[in-house]
């Protein structure tokens, strides 16, 4: 089984949904044989070219693009690219960019396109996927319809990151590319980065959520002060977010994100079935409401009933002691 | 400046969902249907649009019977006409040959913009968008929730979401958008636009007159097959304390420390 990996880096860092993707096509790899191919489209100078090898690649293809991002240039770029070499798998994380882009793609191979999976199994000779519906509320398997390349995008904090082997040496190979300037109808003209230290809710291992039981935006940040505590990011109901007392990016939720941290803490956050839909797949749930009966216990490992703003303050400094921080 | 609009009728989110015996089908005789929420920004992005500019907004949807009510309500927000792709061939559909209907039949008219949410909230897929516009050779920029536009120049500019941040992108007409939350704060249909809605046209589109062929639509043109549904694993039963608080405090830290092994 031939793999191709996605691979997005920034600078010379390989993104962490990327090692995700390479320890499922290591995992693969080593059931089925073939090669795996990380393709990197960059203009960055290859930086990380070489570490691919030790995540896993046999092969790496690079293509030195200096346009930046786009839907439609990632596209033709991959599309010829596969069509070259014909893999039977093709694996990405699932961020906004694959996101944006696969679905071009896989319309023009017409090949069938498995979004934000959270299982790949393969049994006799055929793959099978699983991925979450209805906002997280119950899963489906499904397969391709028997077209090759199928391409799949993984739920990030699933999959195992590979882990590195830097006995691991290769050749990089340089795709050229040209693609008519008439293809490209859209321009990146300005970045906007979150507050520095912003921790992506899909990404955490760990995330304090915020709710109604806040009182209001100011409040946030005893949130804050637990999430900086434990390096975790800040999650918000949607209660929180029509409010106007933290951004739509950290909602939690059927209209927001789905995550799947190690350790959710639930503050002030009554458990509502659109908000449960978000974060029910978290490994561990945390909750502290006032309401013995707040439908979040339902769900929650642990549950503390009390005021969150006790309860919040002395789990920092208790944390901090355990932590020596 | 003509528009077009994809829309979905999903299950509203109160909803608990439940696999019936067989795991093959989700039960659906208690289920109340919605405008998907994010289709809600779609249609009111496109209803701005109209009010500032002029034009008509049509709106597209496919699916069963009952989805008429979903276009009824986009009718009743000010949408001018409304196309029903229904057809037993359309059944099975997944997002590939839904995207293949749903692009033969906006070919058939100009427009200028389309719109779609971001993603349907029972399947989560968010394919379709990006689909259409490949299928129709045009550009376009997923999780919009910021649009301003250019019609001399036939140029807009988009701000769409990244993890940790935003792109400000621009873009030629005609292009297809995504929507995402934060857009637009969608109109509640107004009697009087329920009322306007009653004598406008919803028209039902079959694959014939497309021109589609029968095995290049529904289950026959999909490109995933469903095997069966599984429910969540099973929570364990939680640990909960309310005594003392800073004791609770102590034994929740040991507990995620020591058991759960998440600090």
């Amino acid at each position: 089984m031939n793999i191709f990996v996605i691979v997005e880096s920034s600078g010379n860092k390989i993104k962490k949904g990327t090692l995700e993707a390479f320890g499922k096509a290591l995992e693969l790899k080593n059931k089925k044989g073939g090669s795996i191919f990380a393709v990197l489209i960059s203009c960055e100078n290859e930086t990380c070219g070489a570490k691919l090898f030790n995540y896993g690649a046999d092969e790496v293809l690079y293509v030195e693009w200096p346009k930046g991002y786009s839907a439609e240039a990632f596209t033709n770029i991959f599309s010829s690219i596969i069509e070259e070499n014909k893999p039977d798998l093709i694996l990405a994380s699932s961020t906004s960019h694959i996101e944006d882009f696969t679905p071009r793609l896989a319309a023009r191979l017409e090949a069938p396109l498995i979004a934000n999976c959270t299982k790949i199994d393969v049994f006799d000779e055929k793959l099978y996927f699983s991925r979450s519906v209805y906002s997280g509320k119950i899963f489906v398997k499904l397969t391709g319809s028997g077209n090759i390349p199928v391409i799949a995008t993984l739920r990030t904090n699933i999959f195992k990151p590979a882990d590195p082997d830097l006995s691991k040496k290769g050749k990089i190979n340089h795709i050229p590319i040209y693609l008519e300037p008439e293809l490209i109808q859209t321009k990146i003209k300005k970045i906007v980065e979150g507050a520095a230290g912003d921790i992506n809710i899909t990404e955490a291992k760990i995330i304090v959520s915020g709710g109604r039981g806040l009182k209001n935006g100011e409040n946030f940040s005893i949130i804050k002060k637990l999430a900086d505590t434990l390096g975790a990011a800040v999650g918000a109901s949607r209660a929180t977010v029509d409010a106007g007392w933290i951004d739509h990016q950290h909602q939690v939720g059927q209209t927001g994100k789905t995550v799947t941290p190690d350790l959710y803490i639930a503050c002030g956050i009554s458990g509502a079935i659109q908000h449960l839909a978000g974060m029910s797949s978290s490994k561990y749930i945390l909750a502290i409401n006032t309401d013995p009966d707040a439908s979040i216990f339902k769900i929650a490992n642990y549950g503390i009933i009390g005021d969150l703003f006790q309860v919040i303050p002395l789990l920092t400094e208790e944390f901090k002691n355990l932590l020596n921080i | 400046m003509n528009i077009a609009v994809c829309i979905k009728q999903v299950p509203d989110t109160e909803t608990i969902i439940k696999i019936l015996p067989g795991d093959k089908e989700i039960e659906t005789g208690e289920i109340k249907y919605i405008l998907n929420p994010y289709d809600e920004f779609a249609v009111e992005e496109a209803l701005k649009i109209k009010e500032q500019f002029g034009g008509d907004v049509d709106v597209y949807t496919l699916g069963p019977e009952r989805v008429k009510e979903a276009l009824k309500t986009c009718l009743a927000m000010g949408a001018d006409k409304a196309f029903h792709l229904y057809h037993d061939s359309f059944k099975g559909s997944d997002s590939h040959s839904s995207a293949l209907a749903l692009s033969a039949s906006i070919k058939k008219a100009n427009y200028d913009l389309i719109f779609c949410g971001k993603e349907a909230i029972d399947d989560n897929c968010g394919q379709v968008g990006g689909a259409i516009a490949e299928m129709l050779k045009i550009p376009h920029i997923s999780l919009v929730t910021n649009l301003e536009l250019d019609i001399d120049n036939k140029t807009g500019t988009v701000i769409r979401e990244i993890e940790n941040g935003y792109e400000h992108i621009e873009f030629s007409f005609p292009a297809l958008i995504t929507c995402q939350k934060g857009l637009n704060n969608p109109r509640l249909p107004s009697l009087k636009g329920i009322m306007k809605a009653r004598k406008k046209e919803i028209i039902i589109v079959t694959p014939d007159s497309l021109g589609l062929p029968a095995d290049s639509v529904g289950e026959k043109a999909a490109k995933t097959k469903i095997l069966n549904y599984f429910a969540p694993p099973q929570r364990p039963i939680g640990k909960f304390f309310n005594e003392d608080i800073k004791d609770s405090v102590k034994n929740i830290v040991k507990l995620l420390r020591e058991e759960a092994k998440v600090i």
